[in-house]
């Protein structure tokens, strides 16, 4: 297991008064690939989206290992720690009609001078690394084509490619793939966890799919109700576990009914 | 399924809607009543148009070079407020849009800046200033700046709010300052509504400067007022010919610009 990256000490978000995260206590290491899992409404996104302060928490620490309070920052120096964390959305969030390279380079926008990114002047080595993730992610023939003449998956390898741009220690997805067909699903995590793992990031992923999770996590995280029920290897999930993460909501239940999770027993065999 | 039978919608829904059309019809029979509308009178004042109609026939080709001249003055006006207007525009907008405006209390002076002057009809906006800075070009460019930036803030700041939310995400989390969210973020997602929109001014600017000419402002709308209040059927045929004509070509080049920019 890597260094210690990022240290959360009793998070909590307060929408009016309805409690999102009900304290939240957790470490994130270097280079590890963490999966959350947890029915709809259990708060991931609010947790994620708190890590990179899109929204702003209620209460609590989030500590980098270089010492940086992320809920004290403002300004300037909020705009500075966001440039070293990289995001991917669910929608991907491209700029649709502008092409596939410039929406990787917008991943230096908080790097460079503005005046330079607003010209195109960005420095040379750095769109020959855009051009070299666009490869690496198999998109070498869509640099020049505009990001919404794309397919769901291409635009979210992208999505991918523009967070990576940013060089940044830590990558947060959001529901990367419950917009894509199982398919293009698997292409897109594939290259997420090659990318992340080739540097040695961290990347933290919200999924709902649980065989998706069990496939790709080095760690699973199971959130309910605003707070963390398992922290632990995929072995450790079993049916009832997820069964109990999921319960509560009624079509998750039977959702995660339905798919009695492929795989698990086979798994820990071969790792036993 | 059970003996009763499904409501597609709740009842205070169907009272509302009765509601609303009972106020609608009211209002209507109201405006209508409170007009006085003498359709008899009219009816038999119908019977002069025929004369009037004739006295038109006539067509004075010697006003056309003037008439052209000030019609390209009034094309100039129009032009001159629509350039200067879509710049500042683009940037009020964006101060003034809900998802993009760096302060709330801007946001708000902006928008209510923006609704007084719509309220406002621009004949009284040139009358104010020429009041202050006197007749000519001048007055007419700055009202009609007025009512272009009137129509235009509130055009380009509604395209910006149903636009953007996602691109704006996407940007704030890559450490992008508002300019940078702005310009790179949300511009190229609206520039092409803010075209379609000043296109779209673009006609009406071109009546209003007409208009305004009426009212004393250099252009066209002077020489057809002279032309009227000296009853010369012959020059006020031909500088409508004039202006007829341009507009219909005005509105040709802003069809085919609005098509290239929606491709
Ligand atoms: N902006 C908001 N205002 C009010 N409530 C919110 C807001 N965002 C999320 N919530 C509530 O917080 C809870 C957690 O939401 P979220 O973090 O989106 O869950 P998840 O991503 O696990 O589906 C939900 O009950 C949701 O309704
Ligand atoms: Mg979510």
């Amino acid at each position: 297991m890597g260094k210690a990256l990022l240290s959360i000490k009793n998070l909590r978000k307060s929408y009016d008064k309805f409690e999102a995260l009900r304290g939240i206590d957790i470490e994130f290491n270097e280079g590890e690939f963490v999966v959350m899992i947890g029915s709809s409404g259990a708060g991931k996104s609010t947790f994620i989206r708190c890590i990179n302060r899109m929204i702003d928490p209620s209460d609590g620490e989030i500590v980098f290992s270089d010492g940086v309070h992320m809920e004290k920052l403002r300004g300037a120096a909020l705009r500075r720690k966001r440039a070293q964390i990289g995001m991917i959305f669910q929608h991907y969030n491209l700029i649709g009609r502008v092409n596939v390279i410039k929406n990787v380079m917008h991943g230096q926008l908080g790097q460079v001078p503005f005046w330079r990114s607003l010209l195109g002047l960005y420095p040379e080595a750095e769109k020959r690394r855009a051009v070299e993730l666009l490869e690496e992610v198999g998109l070498s023939e869509q640099i020049f084509k505009r990001a919404d003449a794309l397919s769901g998956g291409q635009m979210q390898r992208v999505g991918i490619c523009r967070a990576v741009m940013q060089n940044p220690k830590l990558l947060l997805a959001d529901e990367p793939i419950a917009s894509l067909d199982p398919k293009s699903s698997e292409i897109v995590m594939d290259c997420l966890k090659r990318i992340t793992k080739q540097r040695g990031l961290c990347c933290i992923v919200n999924l709902h799919q649980v065989d998706f999770a069990k496939k790709y996590a080095d760690r699973i995280i199971g959130v309910k109700a605003g707070k963390i029920v398992l922290d632990g290897s995929p072995d450790a999930l079993t049916d009832e576990i997820v069964r109990y993460i999921y319960s509560g909501e009624q079509t998750t239940v039977e959702e995660a009914q339905e798919k009695p999770v492929p795989s698990s027993g086979r798994r820990s065999a071969a790792h036993a | 399924m059970s003996g009763k039978h499904v409501k597609l919608s709740p009842a205070s829904w169907k009272l509302k809607t009765a509601g609303i059309l009972v106020a609608i019809a009211a209002v209507f029979m109201i405006s209508f009543y409170m007009l006085d509308l003498n359709l008899v009178r009219f009816v038999e004042r119908l019977g002069n148009a025929g004369r009037v109609l004739a006295l038109f026939v006539a067509f004075d080709a010697t006003v056309l070079p003037d008439a052209i001249l000030e019609m390209l003055t009034s094309l100039a006006i129009a032009v001159a407020a629509l350039a200067v207007g879509f710049i500042i525009s683009i940037a009020l907008a964006f101060l003034a849009a809900a998802n993009t405006a760096p302060s709330k209390i801007i946001a708000s002076i902006i928008k209510s800046m923006v609704a007084i002057i719509r309220a406002v009809p621009s004949l009284v906006w040139i009358l104010m200033i020429v009041a202050s800075i006197g007749f000519g070009n001048t007055a007419g460019m700055v009202a009609l700046l007025l009512s272009t930036c009137g129509y235009l803030v509130k055009a380009f700041a509604s395209s910006i709010e149903e636009k953007g939310s996602d691109s704006i995400e996407a940007m704030r989390a890559v450490g992008a300052n508002w300019f940078g969210i702005v310009l790179k973020g949300v511009l190229p997602g609206v520039i092409g509504s803010f075209l379609s929109w000043t296109s779209i001014r673009f006609e009406s600017n071109i009546t209003e400067s007409v208009t305004l000419g009426m009212v004393g402002v250099g252009g066209i709308g002077t020489l057809l007022m002279r032309a009227i209040s000296q009853f010369n059927y012959g020059r006020i045929v031909a500088i409508l010919a004039v202006i007829v004509s341009f507009m219909l070509f005005v509105e040709l080049v802003a069809t085919a610009l609005r098509r290239r920019i929606n491709k």
